[in-house]
This record gives structure tokens, C-alpha cells and sequence, in this order.
């Protein structure tokens, strides 16, 4: 596909993510619901990998670059965190290795059940 | 006075922000490139530059975001590729279904539970404890659940962002401490924690690693969507 025709493609998606997320029962993020969507279109064969691997190579490089003007946004909230600033850095770190050592072993756990359970 | 008005006119439009931030994120690529430190990213480079060339220049934050808020509008579809790793990674997701759902849902509840409990007991403010919650997952998912549950973006963004960095540089540390050896589990573990910074980290060390560290991106962000619904 063209560029142009992939942007067009993958900004219908996400309309149809929107569409989706505002029919939903619960809050759903329309970025959630418009993975989902392509998801469904790739597993259907309806598209493939290389028709959109201009958009997808194009926003997986620069994925950060879309983050830095929330990021820049934080100006406007300075006074604010001024005072708890090193209690917030040490929340980051303490519950980054947790959530590490929780996934990990959750996933060796699993596998353990599963394969005791297969000799059985 | 006349040539003031139009410099004036010039950066009241959204080229202003768009050719800031675009143009300093290449040249934070480029010092990355040569430093090869996490903390050294394009990103961080990019931001602290455009924070501080505000502040020096003296240009409010709302002239900036008339750009800004154009760019901001690729978060949903740079979400919704994060859709083609995953289905790249078809063959591997099938292998190991049950664990990689176990190991990122186990993941984003303890680092929910953790934040909220470390929240409470350093007296965090609840605005600012809103946003820290969803800091593990990718940057579009967290910045979305954060707004939505009444916090302040830019706060998600940079507590997500340092969230990465902590564990692209802990990462290669915890697995040998931890005697992680199983590629699919060290993988599900830097996804689940520090989301997309996190998975370069994890690609360096191995294809699977990568690879799962990639689905654990998605997976992780989906587990935390559906646990905030029992919030």
C-alpha cells in the first residue's frame, strides 16, 4: 500500500477503536480497543505485515517522540511535586523491581503447574 | 517593534511546537546514539531541553501546545500498532499462552497494589497517587487510564518514562539475582515492569527475551485496563 493509504487505513482503525470504546459498559481506552481491532484484521488476513510497514515502522522508531509533549506538559505542575519529589522517585524503583520479580516468577510457576499437570 | 510582532505571530502557531520538539528529539537520538546510556535517551534529552528553552525564553507552556496537542494526536494509533508485534510474535504467543497471561496479569496487579500501598504510606496526595498507578504499562495506555481516573498526564508520562529507564538499567542485575534463566519469563518480567524502554534492553539480551518482552508489553497493558475495572 502507498503511505498515504496506510495512514488513511490505521486512522479508520482507530475510529473504529473509538467507536468501540464508547460502546463499551466500562472505560476503555480507544487505543486498547483499536489494538484490538487491527489485531482482528491481521489474525482475519484482511491486512499483513508488509501492507502496513510503512505506518508501523514509521510509529514503532518514533514512538517516543509522540510522548515528549505530555511530558513537557509537566511545567504546569512543578510547585506541586516539588516537596515529594524523592518519595516518588523511590515508589518508582521499589514497585518497578517488585512488579519484576512478581511477573517472573508468576511465569515459572505457571509453567511448572503445567507441565507437572501434563505428566499426570 | 514591528519585526518583534511578527516573530510574535511566528511562534503562535503550531509549527513553533512540532519543529521544537521534532528537531530536538533528533538531536537527543543523535547524543544516545554516542553516549549508549538509558538515562541518555532521546526522549529525556528532548524534553529537558524544550522545559528549559521555555523557562529561558519565556514562552508560556499554551504557546508550546498548539504544536504539542497536534502531535499528541498519534497517541491512539501508535497504540494501536503496538498490535503487529504482537502479531509477529503469533507463534511464540501460542507456545506459552497460559504463563505470559498469568506472568503479566500477576505483574500489573502487584504493581498497582505496591504503587497504592507506597502511595499511602510516604502520604502521597491522591491526584498525584492516581498518576503514579498506572506508570508500568506503555506510555498511550497509562496516560489514558490516568486522565480518566482523574490525573494529571504529564506527571503519568514522566513517572512511566523514568518507570522504563529503571528497568532497562536494573534489568540485566535482577535476572542474575533473581537466577532467572528461562528466556520467556526474564522477557515477560521487563515488559510487564518497564514496558517499551525496558523491551530494547530486553532485545539486546535475546531474540526470545525481546519477543516477549514485547507481548508482555500489550498483554501487561491489557491486564491492567481490565484491573482497573475492579477499582
Amino acid at each position: 500500500m502507498k503511505i498515504t493509504d496506510q495512514y488513511g487505513v490505521l486512522f479508520l482503525i482507530c475510529m473504529g477503536g473509538v467507536f468501540l470504546s464508547h460502546l463499551c459498559p466500562f472505560p476503555m481506552p480507544s487505543g486498547i480497543s483499536s489494538m484490538v481491532v487491527l489485531f482482528c484484521l491481521l489474525a482475519a488476513k484482511a491486512l499483513t505485515l508488509e501492507s502496513l510497514q510503512g505506518v508501523s515502522d514509521f510509529l514503532l522508531e518514533n514512538m517516543a517522540l509522540f510522548f515528549v509533549p505530555p511530558g513537557v506538559g509537566i511545567l504546569a505542575h512543578m510547585e506541586r511535586l516539588r516537596g515529594s519529589l524523592l518519595p516518588l522517585i523511590a515508589i518508582c524503583i521499589v514497585s518497578t523491581l517488585l512488579t519484576f520479580a512478581a511477573a517472573a516468577a508468576a511465569v515459572a510457576a505457571t509453567q511448572k503447574a503445567m507441565t507437572a499437570w501434563k505428566k499426570r | 517593534m514591528n519585526a518583534l510582532n511578527a516573530l510574535k505571530a511566528a511562534l503562535e502557531t503550531p509549527f513553533f511546537g512540532i519543529a521544537i520538539t521534532v528537531l530536538s528529539f533528533g538531536v537527543g537520538r543523535l547524543i544516545g546514539r554516542r553516549v549508549r546510556s538509558p538515562l541518555a535517551n532521546a526522549y529525556v534529552i528532548s524534553t529537558v531541553f524544550i522545559i528549559a528553552f521555555l523557562q529561558i525564553a519565556d514562552i508560556p507552556l499554551e504557546t508550546y501546545a498548539l504544536g504539542g496537542d497536534v502531535m499528541s494526536l498519534m497517541l491512539v494509533p501508535a497504540t494501536a500498532i503496538l498490535a503487529t508485534i504482537v502479531y509477529r510474535q503469533r507463534t511464540l504467543l501460542a507456545a506459552n499462552l497460559v504463563p505470559m497471561i498469568a506472568g503479566c496479569l500477576v505483574g500489573a496487579a502487584t504493581s498497582l497494589a505496591s504503587i497504592y500501598f507506597l502511595c499511602r504510606f510516604f502520604g502521597i496526595d491522591e491526584t498525584i497517587a492516581v498518576s503514579l498507578l498506572p506508570k508500568s504499562v506503555t506510555n498511550p495506555i497509562a496516560m489514558e487510564l490516568s486522565t480518566a481516573s482523574g490525573g494529571i498526564a504529564s506527571l503519568t508520562v514522566a513517572a512511566v518514562v523514568f518507570t522504563g529507564m529503571v528497568g532497562a538499567v536494573c534489568a540485566p542485575l535482577m535476572l542474575t539475582l533473581l537466577k532467572i534463566k528461562n528466556p520467556v519469563a526474564a522477557g515477560i518480567a521487563i515488559g510487564t515492569s518497564s514496558h517499551v524502554l525496558g523491551t530494547a534492553k530486553a532485545i539486546e539480551i535475546g531474540e526470545t527475551q525481546g519477543a516477549a518482552s514485547g507481548i508482555a508489553v500489550c498483554l501487561a497493558g491489557m491486564s491492567t485496563v481490565v484491573l482497573y475495572m475492579f477499582l
